[in-house]
């Protein structure tokens, strides 16, 4: 076995290529198994655009091997970098969480889920919508039946 | 610019509260489908009572979502330990509540039948509760680990007792109150057993004033005095012992004539 460290290379959907150490790319579970198999390809990644998948590799090259240290030091620089990390917009974080679904990583998933439960927790339900791109599209029906019948407005 | 797809909605909200998620399911279509989905309760299902939660599951009429197990543990907590103890849920938290019965304390001169009566009482949760005939030196103390209650919370301990028309000598002298953790003392507090005054709850702060009296329940028809709080640690295996009690040994003072249930420790809700 080589002991260099072997590099896959992949391509966004806007055809970009990126280059990743197989160490990361494994910890993708969606295309690990194409990693396994030793595909030397560009794999492709359609529902990933380049300037999301680079922040994602930025994300995952940082946390390789650093999350589960237990130096408290490295643990808390890792913890100011991720603060820093998700500054981004709206649009960018929501983006983030579809990349990290679809690639199936864990850490990078649950890293930017609670970033918005945080953020959602003082918002109104109008505030909601708007932040999500949703629309009350409840039938005045159930409108009704979600006021009246539900177990937590009625109270347990 | 599409939402987000229903997995991720979940996730999102099973990372905020029962309450929150209740709020949110009024957002849209999408919104209720993911609050609805059983992996954003099981979530709120407590892991550190994972085989209490399965018995519970067992219990219900199958198939059960993860909601409803939930919703029943709110509602109506679940006995346990042959009718000894209890465990619920606070529905905008999903912290556990936990109740030990009378059998489960330690009460002084507890198995004396000439102080203490022991019965079945058809109000209560639990098998037993004992009525106190009278007698001077009173101490209850319930002790339990925290490996049985919810991490990082802020719980409060509650006598859970009823008044009888017999009731005499309590309302004299107040009792003491304290809640000691792994050791340590980290509430310490005076109540009056019986309130001839008809004020309501702790009046005051924990230092000098404020006495705790028997406030009533909701839904149960029993009543709770405050013993007083305490926060969690980090959980898992690292459980350590809580102590809440009660005492009133001033002035060999007779007292007599109530009924306690046993003694709850839930969250404070801020």
């Amino acid at each position: 076995m080589s002991s260099k460290k072997k590099v896959i290379t992949l391509r966004s959907s806007d055809g970009e290529i990126f280059e990743v150490e197989e160490a990361v790319a494994l910890e993708w579970l969606t295309i690990k198994p194409l990693v396994e198999s030793g595909c030397t390809d560009a794999i492709p990644l359609p529902q990933v655009t380049g300037n999301i998948l680079a922040k994602v590799i930025e994300y995952c090259k940082k946390h390789i091997g650093a999350s589960e240290s237990e130096d408290r030091k490295i643990l808390y620089e890792l913890e100011s970098w991720d603060a820093d990390f998700i500054k981004v917009d709206q649009g960018t974080l929501f983006d983030l969480i579809r990349a990290a679904d679809y690639l199936t990583i864990k850490t990078l998933f649950e890293f930017t889920c609670q970033t918005v439960a945080d953020t959602i927790k003082h918002k109104t339900i109008e505030e909601v919508r708007h932040i999500f791109r949703e629309s009350n599209d409840f039938t005045p029906e159930e409108e009704k039946e979600i006021r009246g019948k539900s177990w937590w407005l009625q109270g347990l | 610019m599409e939402g987000l797809p229903v997995d991720c909605l979940s996730e999102i909200l099973s990372l905020t509260s029962p309450r929150e998620v209740c709020r949110l399911s009024t957002v849209s279509s999408s919104f209720r489908s993911a609050a609805e989905s059983d992996a954003v309760w099981r979530k709120f299902l407590p892991y550190a009572a994972d085989d209490l939660v399965r018995r519970l599951a067992d219990a219900l009429a199958f198939p059960s979502s993860n909601k409803e197990v939930f919703v029943r543990l709110c509602r109506r907590p679940l006995i346990f330990d042959t009718g000894r103890k209890s465990f619920g849920l606070e529905r905008s938290t999903g912290s556990i509540v936990y109740m030990l019965s009378a059998r489960e304390l330690s009460i002084t001169w507890g198995d004396d039948p000439m102080y203490w009566s022991w019965k079945s009482v058809p109000e209560s949760r639990f098998a037993e509760a004992v009525e106190l005939r009278f007698i001077s030196w009173l101490e209850i103390e319930a002790r339990v680990s925290t490996e049985s209650l919810s991490p990082h919370t802020l719980y409060r301990a509650y006598l859970v007792l009823s008044i009888t028309k017999r009731a005499h000598g309590l309302d004299s002298v107040p009792a003491i109150t304290w809640v000691e953790v792994a050791g340590t003392r980290v509430s310490r507090g005076k109540a009056l057993i019986q309130n001839g005054c008809g004020s309501e709850g702790r009046g005051g702060g924990d230092e000098g004033g404020g006495w705790s009296v028997p406030v009533g329940r909701d839904g149960d028809g029993w009543k709770e005095i405050e013993l007083g709080e305490f926060v969690t640690g980090a959980g898992g295996g690292d459980g350590v012992e809580v102590r809440a009690g009660l005492k009133e040994v001033e002035g060999c003072q007779v007292k007599g004539g109530i009924v306690v249930e046993g003694i709850e420790l839930r969250p404070k809700i801020l």
